[in-house]
């Protein structure tokens, strides 16, 4: 399989950069993500930024129609935006939280091919958890995927309700305020599968008390995960034969929108 | 704690940053308030289980904002039962955010698909199989696997035969959701309420185009209505 140099990836994204100046070009006056055209998203009407619709029936016809527009806008606009491979090739492997506002395609500024994508509750990486392991592996023996980015991101529900758990056994709690998402913090109503899966980062930000903050405990999560991938070290080379691969422990900011580094680990030979 | 020195930021990501950067700006720009209003928390009614795969970046094809769609990916869009990574976020997803539409997306040219295919051939003919099944990947997609072995391909044409798997695949990944006790307590606490102003939680399967990129509706539909138990 061919290897893109590092010119032609940086490249490509300068590419990518004239392909979001061009999108972003638009006098749309709805209050959706500005992209390339003038279409009604599926939550058109609704004054607030998130989906109120209270009709279940509505939604999914809803997705599908704004769906079949965009296909079609797109493809008039950028005949070149969807491949004609069958195959693909990214350069990114995104292990990054479920949460509804991050939006990694549009975060990125990738177009199709560009990133492969893992999500899960709080961006976690277990070395026994075989669900990643297969999405890691298939990007680096298969794919030939050479970076890895671990995508934390501020306000995290996950985090919030491991930050908590991690408390256990001390005589005072510290509480999240609202500002850093304290409606996520009700920990005795989280269903038991994901107290199950929320665990091993509880477990693991104990250590730091009896001092922690919630953006420490954030950006702990991000290097557990980092530092679990390099634990492996051996395997990814295998999968890579023997070829570098670069893990990036990353924070995202939906706020701003901004991805910030926290760390970049070099695993090689 | 902090790892051992970094090298230095790869041109890669050097280019990523800089590209995400220029979005948030341009954003910002146009849209003042829109990373402001995600800081009020989420409420998505969508949770979309869909593949890794880099052809199918699920915020654009659905022109979604942040907020809107909860999202799972793995390897050929799988939904296992005794998978800890899926049930948590499929958990998450109902019981703690509210969602109550969940999207199982396969897709075409779908690469883990593709290598059960070979996987099943390759068994039906006694080679060698393409994946290891003591790898993370062939233990993932075993029980795909021996769903392709059931769809007697043989009667088909060959060139039918990834399309066929992929909606198979994603039918089964439905039948798999709706057997979590989660979705059944949701229908249950559904059907309960007669006063009907409970949250109705319905599980659809769909397939995208990728060289289209068109979403089509398997029509596998099922929700709280169909549940006979």
């Amino acid at each position: 399989m061919a290897r893109n140099s590092a010119m032609e990836t940086a490249f490509h994204y300068s590419q990518l950069q004239s392909h979001v100046m061009q999108r972003f070009n638009t006098n749309t006056e709805t209050i959706s993500l500005p992209r390339n055209h003038d279409l009604p998203t599926m939550c058109e009407g609704h004054a607030d930024s998130q989906c109120s619709s209270h009709d279940v029936r509505d939604v999914v016809p809803s997705i599908l129609r704004v769906n079949h527009q965009w296909a079609h806008v797109t493809k008039t606009k950028t005949p070149c935006y969807f491949p004609q491979s069958d195959k693909q090739s990214p350069k990114l492997l995104w292990i990054g939280c479920s949460d509804s506002r991050i939006l990694e395609g549009d975060i990125t500024v990738a177009r199709p091919g560009d990133v492969f994508v893992h999500r899960n509750i709080a961006n976690q990486f277990f070395t026994q958890d075989t669900n990643t392991l297969a999405v890691v592996g298939y990007a680096i023996a298969a794919l030939g995927v050479r970076n890895v980015a671990i995508v934390g991101h501020k306000k995290c529900g996950g985090v919030i309700f491991a930050y908590g758990e991690s408390q256990d056994g001390f005589p005072e709690r510290i509480f999240p305020t609202e500002e850093e998402g304290a409606e996520c913090f009700a920990s005795s109503d989280t269903p038991a599968p994901v107290r199950t899966w929320l665990k091993p980062l509880a477990n693991h930000l104990q250590q730091f008390w009896p001092k922690l903050t919630l953006e420490q405990a954030t950006k702990e999560n991000v290097l557990l995960q980092v530092n679990n991938l390099f634990g492996m070290k051996q395997t990814i080379l295998q999968w890579s034969s023997n070829q570098p691969v670069l893990v990036h422990g990353l924070l995202y900011d939906f706020t701003t929108g901004i991805l910030e580094t926290l760390t970049t680990v070099d695993i090689k030979p | 704690m902090s790892l051992s020195s970094s090298p230095p930021m790869s041109t890669l990501l050097a280019s990523l940053l800089s590209a995400n950067a220029k979005w948030a700006e341009r954003v910002n720009d146009t849209h003042p308030n829109f990373f402001g209003q995600c800081a009020k928390g989420q409420s998505p009614k969508v949770l979309w289980i869909g593949c890794a795969d880099s052809r199918i970046p699920e915020s654009v094809v659905t022109d979604a904002k942040p907020g809107d769609i909860f999202v799972h990916r793995n390897i050929a869009n799988q939904f296992h039962l005794d998978d800890d990574s899926a049930l948590s976020v499929l958990t998450y997803a109902i019981n703690v955010v509210g969602v109550e539409h969940v999207l199982i997306v396969g897709h075409t040219h779908c690469g883990g698909a593709a290598a059960c295919l070979e996987a099943a051939q390759a068994q039906a003919s006694n080679s060698p199989p393409p994946v290891s099944p003591d790898t993370p990947l062939g233990r993932w997609l075993s029980p795909l696997i021996n769903l392709v072995l059931t769809l007697g391909l043989e009667a088909l044409p060959a060139e039918s035969h990834l399309d066929t798997i992929v909606e198979a695949n994603v039918k089964r990944q439905v039948e798999n959701v709706c057997a979590t006790d989660v979705i059944k307590g949701a229908w249950a606490a559904a059907l309960g309420d007669e006063s009907k102003e409970k949250r109705q939680v319905w599980v659809h399967g769909w397939v995208y185009d990728v060289a289209s990129g068109r979403l089509k509706d398997l029509g596998v539909s099922r929700g709280p209505q169909a549940q006979g138990e």
